[in-house]
């Protein structure tokens, strides 16, 4: 269980305890809100004596039962805005939506949309004169677009070679935006930064090992990758993954789930496009 | 937009919020306004947010340089104060038909 780090020196032992205790009996995802208030307003209370703070503890315990109830209802379908996931929980919901998005998205728009619109097989048997993947404005203020066109090429890319591409995305996520989301404790940002750094630090590993020893395993290595690159299985797992985790994440926000079920089921597609005629030959006219 | 039971607490709690709709209030600060017993209004303020007649927003602090925890601030959605005045205007219409049938009992 992740807790958030709070100043609480001002609050007698027995006090911080009661209120510990207190918001133990509370659901995990209203845990951390509701003990930060009631430690806010115990602190406010400071000059007001002990009697006060603890007839203040015990109206919160005369009252806990309906608020149990109330954030237990409110989880369960209500309209509530009330119930705060845990840290971990949404910080695993963001690299899922972000890492895994990233990618999935790119070969939606930078793939299968393209060779859609443009309708590639079609150029293909004409003599195509020039390839719709290389139309990317460039000039003048269309310079701006540069990133997003790096972006979508670089997502593209980890997409249709799943495996250690798509562990980088995921690590490149967690080290860049989850140290930003707001409401952790620094530990919690260097837990999140210190997860993605391990998982880019595995992916390099990997290919400065292939590098090193090209005569053992650049040969497992390159099937590995290759592998991976045909059955879509890295992208279909973690799709899995993300559906589950809209499922069962309960604590999560509606949109939050809303936005992992969307991201799964893209990847989920772009697993199936490596094992359709389509999708293959959409992902060869990218690589090639 | 859900429904509630109005109770007494609730009532006071709406009142309080109505006397400055636009106004961001924070738990203790809105028990103490409306004369409720510090501590009994967490559950009162999740029931209204639990139906959107509250929305509530972390305070931005750094909380080591505050010395606290950060508060939550609530205030009263368009919907709430809508429901607030509805709800406070039934419960006036019950009190008033009650003190009409005691003035017939009699």
């Amino acid at each position: 269980m992740v807790t958030r780090a709070m100043p609480t020196a001002g609050l007698p032992l027995l006090e911080r305890a009661a209120v510990t205790a207190l918001a133990r009996l509370l659901p995990a995802g209203f845990r951390d809100r509701q003990r930060d208030e009631w430690t806010a307003d115990l602190m406010t209370l400071a000059s007001h004596g002990a009697a006060v703070r603890w007839r203040y503890l015990l109206a919160a315990m005369w009252t806990l039962p309906t608020l149990r109830s109330l954030v237990r209802s409110g989880r369960a379908g209500g309209p509530s805005g009330a119930v705060a996931a845990p840290v971990a929980l949404a910080l695993t919901a963001r690299v899922l939506i972000l890492g895994l998005g990233w990618p999935v998205m790119s070969w939606l728009f930078g793939v299968a949309l393209r060779y859609v619109v443009y309708d590639v097989p079609a150029r293909l048997e004409a003599g195509m004169t020039f390839d719709p993947k290389d139309l990317w404005p460039t000039d003048g203020v269309w310079v701006a677009l540069t990133p997003l066109w790096i972006m979508l090429s670089l997502g593209a890319w980890a997409a249709v070679l799943g495996g250690p591409f798509l562990i980088g995305s995921l690590g490149l996520v967690a080290t860049v935006a989850g140290p930003l989301r707001r409401g952790q404790s620094g530990r919690q940002r260097l837990t999140a930064a210190l997860a993605g750094v391990g998982a880019l630090a595995f992916v390099v590993g990997f290919f400065v090992l292939v590098g090193l020893f090209p005569t053992v395993l650049a040969e497992p290595g390159d099937y590995l990758i290759s592998a991976d690159a045909r059955s879509g299985v890295t992208v279909g797992l973690l799709g899995v993954a993300s559906i589950v985790f809209a499922a069962k994440a309960r604590a999560l926000a509606g949109r939050t789930r809303a936005a992992l079920l969307l991201v799964g089921a893209g990847a989920v597609i772009v697993m199936l496009a490596h094992h359709v005629p389509l999708g293959v030959s959409m992902n060869i006219w990218f690589m090639d | 937009m859900g429904s509630l039971r109005m109770t007494t607490p609730r009532l006071m709690a709406l009142r309080a919020f109505l006397d400055d709709p636009g106004q961001e209030r924070y738990g203790l600060d809105l028990a103490v306004q409306a004369g409720l017993e510090p501590g009994t209004v967490y559950p009162i303020l999740v029931a209204f947010e639990t139906v959107g007649w509250l929305t509530s927003r972390e305070e931005e602090i750094d909380v080591h340089a505050a010395g606290r925890p950060r508060r939550r601030y609530y205030q009263l959605t368009a919907a709430g104060v809508t429901a607030a005045r509805d709800a406070l205007a039934a419960a006036e219409k019950r009190r008033n038909a009650r003190a009409g049938s005691r003035r017939l009992a009699w």
